[in-house]
């Protein structure tokens, strides 16, 4: 286990990709691919809203409020397959739970983050460029492993504070 | 939306392609992505779906009644726990599949103590889904048929209820059979214990709609105020003790039947609201404003002169018409009287499954002195009778002396029709209408040997009544027993 995995538990471990590719597949198979191009790009909507209410609830130390967002956020994240997001979704929820807001804050700058890939892993799903969601998982891994994930592009609401 | 169609090399679970059109699946859950997901995987699996992102939502639903619920537990702010409870006091027999991002043990615990009847955690694995719904529907399936089955049992079989082959019982089974197939309007005339709910539950067996459920509501039990709320049901804070949104008869009956016991007893206001709901064929509920589509048949009973009750101004015309389109007259024991022996068995019979008694039959003269009875309880009586009777018994014949007391003294049953004429008067006499009134009320002491109550209900009048009209009459309870002798 890494250091920053075990250290003070705002990020998630390297081998963890983005997307899951079993689950994405599935969906195809199940369902179609139509509809799990719409689940993404209902689930990038949903949670864009859903962070900012989440960075509000932060902001104002409301845990219950945080809580129930970062809870239905984990949820959706876990129905679609964005591993990387509900596992740090889980790490915030337990902060939350903790009372220990430091914690928080920086979980909550690496959700967005961590947000920011899946939302653009999520959009190579409609086009014809994706073979299959393992090129994007492994993209993803390798990026957030050589530690460029924290995207500029993503600055979140606990950093404007 | 495109479904998954299986291939056949891919191993799919053999319910995949089980067809489950009509099972509705209410899905309760506040998250767009996981709903959407969920509402393809089960329609691709034949159900119907309705959706619900919040705890208001489920209350304000009104919606045909699922068959299962998915409810997630952490519907944002809310709390799944309470719609769960919510929806089981709407529906006890409701299966509901718990759903939660929550790992806990003590959350599942909790769940299934709340009558949750599958927990799953997310993400939530199609199949497993799938096979949860599945058997949750095949679980109420059951439920629902065992009920159909222990109501059918509760009342008495149907031919307790059509135990004879008089006349007068065979006449009434030629017109249960005209009206069966049908969805006609029918109306059930006939005095208190003849029988009235037996038979609305043989049109309701015979007829198309046997699988839905069979609803009865006797007016004459529920107080003008609360007849408009228990028949069309009412909202959440409609009045001051509505905690919750409840379901009327009319909404509970949807797909089968509806029996409007006592229908004359009804107030007027609930008879201008019941005449709207019958010609618009929707409900509104009590503080609600949406108008809810119903498909019931109405049966109504009563034994009252339902078109006395119209011409005194106490029962609404064009409710009449809609409710009495095929009035069926069912006979009161004295008039067939042929038939108690018949009873008597069908009684013996009955008894004997509920507790073993020896008792066979019936002595020549305690049977003679059944058939010379008014039996002004009808049907009912008689069945109280014999019971009572079975307890008196010492050996497996009831004799005269194992029945209740006033039955061992003569009282002779008089035809009716020879009292219609002595009512009405000899041919060319018209008798006023106050004399007719005293005349009717001096032969229903006679029938039922001074019983003032028993009278009272035979004149569809209350007591109270009764006992204003014989002070006007000048007959106090001793004259009473005068009238009898």
């Amino acid at each position: 286990m890494s250091a920053e995995w075990g250290g003070r538990g705002h990020s998630v471990p390297p081998g963890v990709p983005t997307l899951s590719e079993r689950r994405l597949n599935d969906i195809e198979r199940d369902v179609s691919r139509e509809l799990l191009v719409e689940l993404a790009a209902l689930f990038v909507s949903d949670v864009t809203v859903r962070l900012e209410r989440l960075s509000d609830a932060v902001s104002k130390r409301n845990a219950q409020r945080a809580a129930a967002f970062v809870h239905a956020l984990k949820g959706a994240a876990a129905s679609l397959g964005v591993l990387r997001l509900h596992a740090l979704a889980q790490r915030l929820e337990e902060h939350v739970e903790r009372d220990d807001w430091s914690a928080t804050d920086e979980a909550l700058a690496r959700l967005f983050s961590e947000f920011a890939q899946a939302r653009i892993m999520l959009g190579t799903l409609g086009t014809d460029g994706r073979g299959s969601a393992s090129a994007s998982t492994q993209l993803a891994d390798a990026e957030l492993a050589s530690g460029e994930a924290a995207s500029a592009a993503a600055a979140p609401a606990a950093a404007r504070r | 939306m495109n479904q998954h169609v299986p291939t056949p090399n891919a191993a799919e679970p053999a319910f995949e392609i089980l067809p489950n059109a009509g099972d509705v699946v209410a899905l309760v859950e506040d998250d767009s992505t996981t709903r959407l997901l969920t509402r393809a995987w089960l329609e691709g699996a034949g159900y119907t779906v309705t959706e619900f992102d919040s705890e208001r939502a489920v209350r304000e639903s009104t919606g045909a009644a699922p068959s299962v619920a998915c409810v997630d537990l952490g519907l944002g702010e809310q709390n799944g726990f309470d719609v769960i409870a919510y929806l089981r006091e709407r529906d006890p027999e409701l299966s509901i599949i718990v759903v939660t991002a929550e790992r806990a043990v003590d959350t599942a615990v909790a769940a299934m103590r709340a009558g949750a009847y599958d927990y799953l955690t997310k993400p939530v694995d199609r199949d497993r889904l799938l096979l949860s719904v599945r058997r949750a529907c095949e679980r109420r399936r059951l439920v629902d048929r065992v009920k159909n089955l222990q109501s059918e049992l509760g009342t008495g079989p149907l031919t307790g209820a059509v135990v004879g082959a008089g006349a007068a019982m065979r006449e009434l089974s030629r017109q249960v059979e005209r009206v069966v197939e049908s969805d006609v309007a029918v109306c059930l005339l006939g005095e208190s214990g003849t029988g009235k709910e037996l038979v609305a539950r043989a049109i309701h067996r015979g007829g198309p709609r046997r699988s839905g459920p069979f609803v009865a509501i006797n007016c004459a039990a529920i107080p003008a105020s609360l007849q408009e709320s228990e028949l069309f049901g009412h909202e959440r804070g409609a009045f001051t003790g509505a905690t919750q949104t409840r379901l009327g008869c009319f909404e509970r009956a949807r797909g089968g039947t509806l029996l409007l016991d006592e229908v004359g007893e009804m107030s007027p206001a609930t008879q201008a609201v019941l005449l709207r709901t019958l010609q618009e064929r929707t409900v509104r509920r009590v503080g609600g404003s949406q108008e809810i589509p119903v498909d019931v048949r109405i049966v109504c009973a009563t034994h009252r002169d339902l078109r006395s009750e119209v011409d005194a101004g106490r029962f609404r015309e064009d409710l009449y018409f809609r409710l009495v389109v095929y009035p069926i007259h069912l006979p009161p024991l004295r008039n067939r009287v042929e038939d108690i022996p018949g009873l008597v068995t069908h009684f013996l019979d009955k008894l004997r499954a509920r507790a073993a008694h020896s008792v066979r039959g019936l002595s020549a003269e305690a049977l003679d002195a059944l058939s010379r009875h008014a039996w002004p309880g009808n049907v009912r009586e008689l069945e109280n009778v014999i019971h009572r009777s079975v307890l008196a018994c010492r050996g497996q014949e009831i004799a005269l002396a194992d029945l209740p007391p006033d039955l061992r003294t003569t009282h002779v049953a008089e035809p009716e029709s020879e009292n219609d004429e002595e009512l009405l008067g000899g041919e060319g006499e018209v008798v006023t209408l106050r004399e007719l009134e005293q005349r009717a009320i001096r032969k229903a002491l006679r029938v039922t040997r001074g019983s003032v109550g028993r009278a009272a209900k035979l004149l569809g009048i209350g007591r109270a009544t009764l006992y204003r009209r014989l002070a006007e009459l000048d007959v106090s309870p001793e004259t009473v027993g005068r009238i009898v002798a």
